[in-house]
């Protein structure tokens, strides 16, 4: 699932993080050497472009601050308590589900792949991204 | 020995301790003087430069002792140059014509004494040094942070966990005092900044490749000493800087959003090297919050060395002591010396002080010349950081010194501390402060929400007036009421902290409504409602105890206002923080104490001043009218009633007072005003339809008021009055009424009712009502409506009854 804060600002996502991207091509199931396979290959380069794994993020520099992930995401970030709870209920299902964020949803520059991953394709995408089944 | 004891007297004399033992011993102020005065003349005497003069007069311990030591013994091998030589020869000089001074650092006495007082020095030195072990200076700035806290606390300047974070401000707070703890993270943000669709683009557009790599800069400065980081980080700036240039002139849409992305990384690192920020805004934005927020939740849980104090704790005239005083307030010992224990046992962590209000110090010009120098001086430590705030007219007047001096590379001015809160950040806050202040609320309407969002000042005085309170449902904000009950609470609060406690550090006594009320009285006898002159209000003795309730409170600011006699010339004025807070002040000030004193000078104020363009036209209005219905005066109302704006207050006032407080007067007022006036007409449909049509919530003012007017109104007054309200609304209407229809309640009832009137409208109308008899039965309001004055309605009843053939 993803937490988009505002048009262009923070952005947050859970993501199986033993995903890279020869498996994201491959669930997507394109052909090598197509028109597809580059694009879909710079629709994963934007996903992952300067996304930061927030949970160690919180380790290894707020968790002196913040009594626990939950309080980091709502009182640094004001993420909405329903949304955390749904981040975690998700996290819960698998132990490599974890929390990613960036500081613009957009900072990878191509605004056009970004929005038909999550906009056109957002199911078949978050799901990708968890390596769960779709059925589209 | 007389030269001995001079560099005793004068090494003593640059440490506070130093100095109360001198005067101990010396038993008169005097002599301190001709010192001081003998001091003075030969700086004179050495140097015309007034600004190497003041230089030279802000002493250190090390300074002198090193000074005087050549004195000692003149045949001693000094590092002293030729010039210094000279001041120490004036300064001899000058002594001499000290005769008091003179006369008795010879005298016998005085020798017999100084043998004494070496020994007690001693003594006091080991006991001095026992106190200044690490962990009690350590206990001591954490004991002095969170009393300071406290402090904050207790005057509601802080309140705990509602500082929400907005933007990057608290982050670049935290790589400001943590470098070594942030410079990894940072590092690898711009380590992993993207620039490949840049470059995808700027390919296929024959454009030059961007390159972007700052791999070649130490990513681990675990080892580094501060220096090492500043220069690494310097050279990461100026990096960044070269590739920001370099993308800049690419000047695509494209390329904007990617220079963006390394000013932010620039920005990160510069936070890490700077020695200073100085933090401006208006009053009441929460510097203060800020501050103690950063205090309480990132430096002490960070356990990072931190001074906290406020401007006004400071002595412009000895800035490190008097911060070495409020650190340690039962001994003497030297801001240099508490430093260096600091440093010694600081385990790479660096000491923050922060200044909260610099421009509450009572010496402002003053203290503006000394930080600097004191700044400069600290700032040469390079474990040591600052932190100041300051009101943004109270920089621009005293302060901009700070921005210009010699330490200019290494201060950042952060102005503005809030960029607008968005709405999930606003609702957000609305309920961490109904948290805080204990105040549980069932359910709240839309509009007291957005009402207290948008103002957080009215949030802050709502919820400090609600504490502790449970208000089931919350439909209105009753102004006078909240403010009123305010006041009070504040003037109660304050008079109380006055007496009971040192806190303020200010002897006198005060009486906070009497002041209030001279600021009514200089109001309204001057018709002038900003601006109102410092010096006008503030005779009397206790000025500077009401100069601190001024920087206190959140009820009232002194401002900076350019003084019309003079271009240079600025002077100190006050004003009300919150513009329907001073309306209450003189609206009540008229009502409770002018109108009983004079009818005349009232009524003449009013006329005078609740004129069209008047500032206090709208707030006075309301105010005055509400205050009115307290004191039920038959002349007072009749006077108030020939006002133009009567009608207007009344209405605001009426749907805002409590429901049981409503008497047939007003009612009947309401019945009256609604067929004069077309804009009254709709303000009074749309409370009593859609706020109050539930009769067990509103028992006295409801919708059964409407329903009396509509059935003395004629055809053509319901055309005029009542129907161009719903005419582009109407098909809304009767959407919402058919999703209430899906779950009617018996309160929803009188909804159908007064859609009958509108049956003459549409046969949307019928079809409608006609669902909610089959669904009801009620024929009820078809017989009530038959009953009504307007042809039309009873005509459209009729053949609706007999166009569904219904049985009354």
């Amino acid at each position: 699932m993803i937490f988009n804060y505002n048009d262009f600002g923070l952005f947050f996502i859970v993501i199986d993080k033993t995903i890279n991207k020869e498996i994201f091509l491959l669930r997507i199931g394109v052909k090598k050497n197509t028109y597809a396979e580059d694009m879909f290959s710079r629709m994963y380069d934007g996903i992952f472009s300067e996304l930061i794994n927030l949970e160690e993020e919180y380790e290894t520099y707020y968790q002196i601050e913040y009594k626990s992930l939950e309080h980091f995401l709502f009182h640094k970030f004001c993420v909405p308590d329903d949304v955390i709870k749904d981040f975690l209920k998700l996290k819960s299902e698998n132990e490599d589900y974890t929390i990613f964020y960036k500081k613009n949803i957009y900072s990878y520059g191509d605004y056009g792949i970004i929005r038909y991953a999550f906009e056109t394709l957002y199911d078949k995408i978050t799901n990708i991204l968890l390596l769960k089944d779709y059925e589209n | 020995m007389i030269e001995s004891f001079i560099i005793g007297l004068l090494v003593n004399l640059s440490t506070e301790g130093g100095k109360l033992t001198l005067k101990k011993l010396l038993n008169s102020s005097d002599l301190e003087v001709q010192i001081n005065n003998a001091y003075e003349r030969a700086l004179k005497k050495w140097s015309v430069n007034k600004e190497i003069r003041r230089k030279e007069s802000f002493w250190t311990a090390t300074r002198l002792k090193q000074l005087f030591e050549y004195i000692e013994n003149p045949t001693a091998e000094t590092n002293f140059d030729k010039s210094t030589q000279e001041l120490i020869d004036y300064f001899y000089q000058e002594l001499q014509k000290e005769q008091t001074a003179w006369h008795f650092i010879q005298s016998k006495h005085f020798k017999t004494t100084i043998t004494k007082l070496n020994t007690l020095e001693q003594l006091l030195n080991e006991l001095k040094n026992e106190k200044l072990k690490p962990e009690f200076v350590f206990e001591a700035l954490k004991y002095n942070a969170k009393n300071q806290i406290k402090r904050q606390i207790s005057s509601g300047k802080y309140i705990p966990n509602t500082f929400i974070e907005t933007n990057e401000l608290k982050d670049h707070l935290r790589y400001f005092v943590t470098p070594l703890t942030f410079y990894s993270k940072i590092f690898t943000e711009t380590k992993n900044l993207n620039f490949s669709h840049l470059n995808r683009i700027n390919k296929l557009n024959e454009k030059e490749y961007f390159s972007f790599d700052i791999t070649s800069f130490k990513e681990d400065i675990s080892e580094f000493s501060y220096n090492e980081i500043f220069q690494e980080t310097s050279k990461i700036i100026d990096y960044l800087d070269k590739k920001h240039t370099e993308l800049e002139k690419q000047r695509s849409n494209l390329s904007y959003a990617f220079t963006r992305k390394i000013e932010n990384s620039k920005k990160s690192f510069e936070f890490i090297n700077s020695k200073a920020i100085l933090l401006t805004d208006n009053a009441g934005q929460g510097k203060t919050n800020l501050l103690c927020d950063f205090v309480d939740n990132v430096l002490l849980k960070r356990d990072i060395p931190t001074i906290f104090l406020n401007g006004f704790e400071i002595d412009a005239n000895e800035i490190g002591n008097s911060i070495a005083r409020r650190i340690f307030p039962n001994d003497n010992y030297s801001f240099n010396e508490i430093v260096d224990v600091i440093e010694k046992h600081s385990e790479k962590k660096q000491l923050i002080i922060i200044i909260d209000g610099i421009n509450e110090n009572t010496k402002p010009k003053l203290f503006s010349k000394n930080l600097e120098t004191f700044i400069e001086a600290i700032l040469q430590k390079s474990f040591i950081k600052i932190i100041l705030s300051c009101r943004t007219e109270y920089y621009e007047n005293n302060f901009q010194n700070l921005i210009n001096a010699s330490f200019k590379n290494n201060i950042k001015l952060i102005n503005g501390l809030n960029n607008r809160l968005d709405k999930r950040k606003k609702e957000k806050l609305l309920w961490t402060y109904f948290n805080y202040f204990n105040i549980k609320i069932d359910s709240i309407d839309e509009e007291v929400e957005k009402l207290l969002v948008d103002n957080f000042l009215l949030l802050r005085i709502f919820s400090e007036v609600n504490k502790n309170k449970h208000l089931p449902e919350l439909t209105h904000i009753y102004k006078t009421k909240l403010f009123s009950e305010y006041y009070k609470l504040k003037v109660k609060e304050i008079n109380k902290r006055f007496k009971e406690n040192d806190e303020f550090d200010i002897e006198g006594n005060i009486s906070i409504s009497k002041f209030i009320e001279r600021i009514a009285e200089f109001m309204i006898s001057n018709e002038v409602f900003h601006n109102i002159p410092l010096d006008e209000i503030l005779k009397d003795n206790n000025k500077e105890v009401y100069i601190r309730f001024l920087d206190e409170n959140i009820l009232l600011r002194k401002d900076l206002k350019q003084s019309q006699s003079s271009i240079f010339g600025r002077k100190e004025v006050i004003n009300f923080t919150f513009d329907e807070f001073r309306d209450f002040i003189i609206s009540d000030y008229l009502i409770n104490k002018l109108y009983s004193e004079s009818k005349q000078q009232f009524e003449d104020f009013i006329k005078n001043n609740l004129t069209e363009q008047s500032p206090i036209l709208e707030g006075c209005s309301i105010f005055i009218y509400s205050l009115s219905r307290k004191i039920n005066d038959n002349y007072l109302n009749d006077f108030l009633k020939e006002q133009p704006w009567y009608n207007y207050a009344f209405l605001k006032v009426i749907f805002n007072t409590p429901d049981k407080e409503i008497t047939s007067s007003d009612k009947d007022h309401i019945k009256q005003i609604f067929i004069e006036d077309k804009s009254v007409a709709q303000q009074v449909s749309t409370e009593l339809n859609y706020k109050r049509y539930n009769s067990s919530e509103y028992s006295n003012l409801n919708i059964n008021l409407l329903f009396e007017i509509f059935d003395t109104l004629t055809n053509e007054q319901f055309n005029e009055l009542v129907y161009p309200v719903y005419q582009n609304s109407l098909d809304d209407l009767i959407k919402q009424l058919y999703k209430i229809l899906d779950k009617l309640k018996p309160k929803h009832y009188v909804l159908f009712k007064h859609l009958l009137y509108f049956l003459p409208l549409s046969n949307k109308v019928k079809k409608l009502y006609y669902d909610f008899y089959k669904k009801t039965g009620n024929t009820k309001f078809l017989k009530d409506l038959l009953q009504v004055k307007s042809s039309n309605i009873v005509n459209e009843i009729n053949k609706f009854i007999e166009e569904y053939d219904i049985q009354l």
